[in-house]
């Protein structure tokens, strides 16, 4: 098999009623075209970042591919079947995290949990066993399998929530957001498993997030989305390429007043050290450093890349002025 | 089936960790049944009979309704609750189950609370048939029996419909609960003694009456004003019912799966 | 007054909110309006002569006056002021230089009288509507003392309202009372069914009841089951009770804050 997911011209278009002004007025009808033409293939292994701001279809993409929404139009084929014609058998074969949701029991302990899954996969009993050893030592947390799910931190229960998506060892592994509201440690320990699955065991992962180290740290390959479309499909550096590529230059300078040749903002100033934000496609490195050396006086410097996050916001900035 | 099961057991066993509540509410509706039963037990003793029917005969009707609904709504009490479901998005999770959206809507939830409503249902079966002056034995067990059984079949089906409503809109289904246990109220005496649309409504449409008013007036030997093998039609009107609220079940998942929620 | 004007239009605005809830509460008032005086017309048709105490007009009329009135005669505390007594902010609602039992009353009665408002005209439109035997009517002359009666009944049931609210400051998670009180006054205050039908015994017990006066004493005046005497002296019992029921309420309240001062709430 080639591609493990293949999406061609996929469409979902909602009719939204807006409510009349009074009870009785008629209802306005909507179309809102939450997917419109989209196309992308992923083959086994890959690690993709699926990212969009807020509505751009990125919910609704994951619906399609893990069987719960009908399109309106296009074809997907995910390891060979159609996805909604076939729910009960393709939904076996993939995992779904969903990071504000929980999907086990709330007042059990998490081993009840996941040997109810047990039964709703029908999983054979040794070969569950192991695998939940395996993932129980991989993700530590062995010494929360009898805390009732209520009692659980949200770091804690994204962790038994990630095991329970892979009990049954998807070949696909859909996070939705699953670093969402976790604090800095869980968050690495998240993406270090998450990042070893990939690599050890070449589960293929779809990954929607907003946060931007999630991407730079996981993804291969990204697919940007807004407003139904694909808007690109590349690495991290083809985004910050297409966001403008912005760099910053970071340096100290001698006393006194600070000039910039045009093209350069300066973003910060305190004493002798300033940051200077600069495109290098319309002002080169070398004439922003020549002219700081001639009227300021370098003494030290370093270029670095301007932060994802800065970047695919202004992404987004531009992405929304062109739509209105 | 085990699945069912499996699911059923682990709610029940979420239950037990808040004991306290659990017993409230079951004492809750222990008593609001406990009301409704002395309703009819009041009126009963202030008035005596109903026409040809006796207290005895009355306390059988309510007996074989009261019961069926109960169970019913032990059983199908994740549909009486489905509008949260969909208003917390968490059907989605349901989907992306390999298992059948019913199997995992009932499981969610085996609602024992109801048993107060079986409580006072089961009194009320059994004063009755005590007190009857027409022979019952094990044949008039046996179609009592039936009309139970048919009477969770097609309560069953009517809260598919009700929960099955939700996916087209989550708003006003209360309205559903008005219409059942109006209907249960209603059919606790013999349909005959209304008048009009009220009774023709749960005579021909919501055939409540198949399940005790009709196969009661045959048992307690009374002449029926109806045809004599509509009182043999409780099983019919049951299947009907559990069949349509599984047509609508399944019209809604395609619906919901096609329009997102 | 100022104040109770305010919490009535928050009340108001409150029950609005959820307009499809409401209409599904006066459509279930309706059709259990319905099924109970159909109940009364084949008991008043297949055994006439067996009911004492009210005629069939009179129960059919006192069946819609109580559905149309149900959530004014229902007890239950004041959820929102419970609240805070558990999570502790009712701190800030004793730090207030008001009088906290005066407060919570006005806030009461605006919470029984805003859904009346809103679910009672309608109600009321359809028994008046109604053809023949079904019909909702009483006679002009019983409406003084009727409607007095009803407004006491208002009073009192923002009374045990409060009453219910204060027992929250002894009992932190007071479920017991807040849950099962309002099942015992729905069986005893003619909520259920008309006390005229019950046993005379009981009836006479229950009639000299507070419960008795939040629902059966405005509704029995109000179809006119009773005499003249017999309806002063259910105003003037309804007036005693609310008297001892006001006066337990402000000695209960201050209680309880003076309690929770000590505590620390």
């Amino acid at each position: 098999m080639e591609h493990i997911i293949s999406v061609r011209d996929l469409c979902v278009h909602f009719t939204v009623r807006k409510k009349g002004k009074t009870m009785f007025s008629p209802r306005e009808k909507t179309v809102v075209r939450a997917l419109d033409g989209v196309s992308f293939d992923i083959a086994p292994g890959e690690f993709v970042g699926y990212i969009g701001p807020n509505g751009a279809g990125k919910s609704t993409t994951i619906k399609c591919l893990s069987g719960i929404l009908t399109p309106t139009g296009g074809h997907i084929a995910v390891l060979g079947r159609v996805p909604w014609e076939e729910r009960v058998r393709h939904v076996a074969d993939i995992g779904v995290v969903f990071g504000q949701r929980t999907q086990l029991w709330w007042d059990l302990p998490v081993e009840d949990s996941f040997e109810l899954l047990r039964d709703i996969y029908k999983l054979d009993r040794g070969e569950y066993e192991r695998t939940k050893a395996r993932l129980v030592e991989a993700i530590d947390i062995g010494e929360l399998l009898r805390t009732p799910v209520r009692q659980l931190s949200l770091g804690q229960r994204m962790r038994c929530d990630l095991v329970a998506s892979l009990l049954h060892r998807p070949k696909i592994l859909f996070l939705d957001e699953p670093t969402i509201g976790l604090d800095a440690v869980s968050k690495l320990n998240m993406r270090g498993f998450v990042k070893e699955l990939n690599e050890k065991e070449g589960t293929t992962v779809l990954l929607t997030t907003h946060d931007m180290d999630d991407v730079e740290t996981l993804c291969r390959r990204l697919l940007l989305i807004g407003h139904g479309k694909k808007l690109m499909d590349g690495t991290v550096d083809d985004l910050r390429r297409m966001a403008g590529t912005k760099r910053v230059l970071k340096a100290t300078v001698g006393e006194g007043k600070v000039t910039l040749p045009a093209g350069a903002v300066l973003t910060a100033h305190e004493g002798r050290r300033i940051e200077v934000a600069f495109d290098p496609e319309a002002l080169p490195a070398d004439k922003l450093v020549l002219h700081l050396a001639s009227t300021a006086g370098l003494t030290d410097m370093q270029v670095v890349a301007a932060p994802l996050d800065e970047t695919v916001a202004a992404l987004y900035r531009r992405m929304a002025e062109v739509e209105a | 089936m085990s699945v069912y099961f499996k699911l059923s057991l682990a709610y029940l066993r979420g239950q037990m960790q808040h004991l306290g509540s659990f017993a409230m509410s079951v004492t809750r509706n222990l008593i609001s049944s406990v009301g409704d039963a002395l309703r009819l037990v009041l009126l009963g003793v202030s008035f005596g009979a109903m026409g040809r029917w006796t207290g005895a005969q009355i306390a059988v009707l309510y007996g074989i309704i009261t019961i069926s609904f109960a169970v019913a709504s032990a059983l199908g009490a994740g549909l009486f609750s489905f509008s949260g479901v969909i208003r917390r998005g968490d059907f989605d999770r349901v989907l992306l189950r390999p298992c059948g959206t019913l199997t995992q809507v009932l499981g969610a939830k085996f609602d024992l609370t109801r048993f107060g409503r079986l409580t006072t249902g089961v009194v009320g079966l059994a004063w009755g048939i005590a007190r009857l002056d027409t022979p019952f034995g094990a044949a008039q067990a046996a179609m009592t029996a039936l009309c139970v059984f048919s009477g969770v079949l097609l309560f069953l089906g009517i809260l598919m419909i009700q929960g099955g409503a939700c996916f087209w809109t989550i708003e006003g289904m209360e309205a559903f609960n008005a219409i059942t246990y109006g209907g249960v109220a209603m059919a606790s005496y013999p349909l005959e003694v209304y008048k009009g649309w009220l009774r023709d409504l749960f005579l021909y449409v919501i055939p409540l009456g198949c399940l005790n008013y009709l196969p009661c007036a045959v048992l307690f030997g009374k002449t029926l004003p109806y045809p004599l093998f509509t009182a043999y039609l409780a099983p019919v009107a049951g299947g009907a019912y559990l069949a349509l609220g599984l047509l609508v079940w399944r019209a809604g998942v395609r619906r919901y799966r096609s329009a997102g929620a | 007054m100022s104040t109770f004007r305010a919490l009535l239009k928050t009340a108001l605005r409150q029950q609005l909110q959820y307009r499809s809830a409401m209409l599904v509460g006066i459509l279930t008032q309706l059709v259990f309006a319905f099924i109970y005086i159909m109940v009364y017309m084949a008991y008043y048709t297949y055994s006439p002569g067996a009911a004492q105490g009210m005629t069939l007009s009179q129960a059919v009329s006192y069946t819609w006056i109580n559905q149309a009135c149900l959530r004014m005669m229902s007890l239950s505390g004041l959820v929102e002021i419970q609240e805070m007594m558990r999570d502790g902010r009712i701190a800030f609602e004793l730090a207030r230089p008001a009088d906290l039992h005066g407060m919570w009353l006005s806030r009461a009665l605006a919470v029984r009288l805003a859904p009346f408002a809103l679910h009672a005209p309608l109600t009321i439109a359809i028994g008046l509507l109604m053809p023949g035997e079904m019909r909702l009517s009483f006679a002009l002359e019983v409406l003084p003392a009727g409607l007095l009666s009803l407004g006491m009944a208002t009073l009192l049931s923002a009374a045990v309202t409060v009453l219910m609210t204060a027992s929250c400051f002894w009992t932190i998670d007071s479920n017991g009372i807040n849950r099962l009180l309002p099942m015992v006054a729905k069986v005893c205050s003619g909520n259920l069914l008309p006390l005229a039908f019950y046993p005379a015994g009981v009836r006479a017990v229950l009639r000299a009841l507070p419960f008795a006066a939040i629902a059966d004493a405005p509704m029995r005046i109000l179809v006119g089951a009773c005499t003249a005497r017999e309806a002063a002296a259910t105003l003037a019992m309804q007036g005693v009770w609310l008297a001892a029921l006001l006066a337990l309420g402000r000695v209960v309240t201050g209680c309880g804050v003076r309690r929770c001062m000590v505590q620390g709430g």
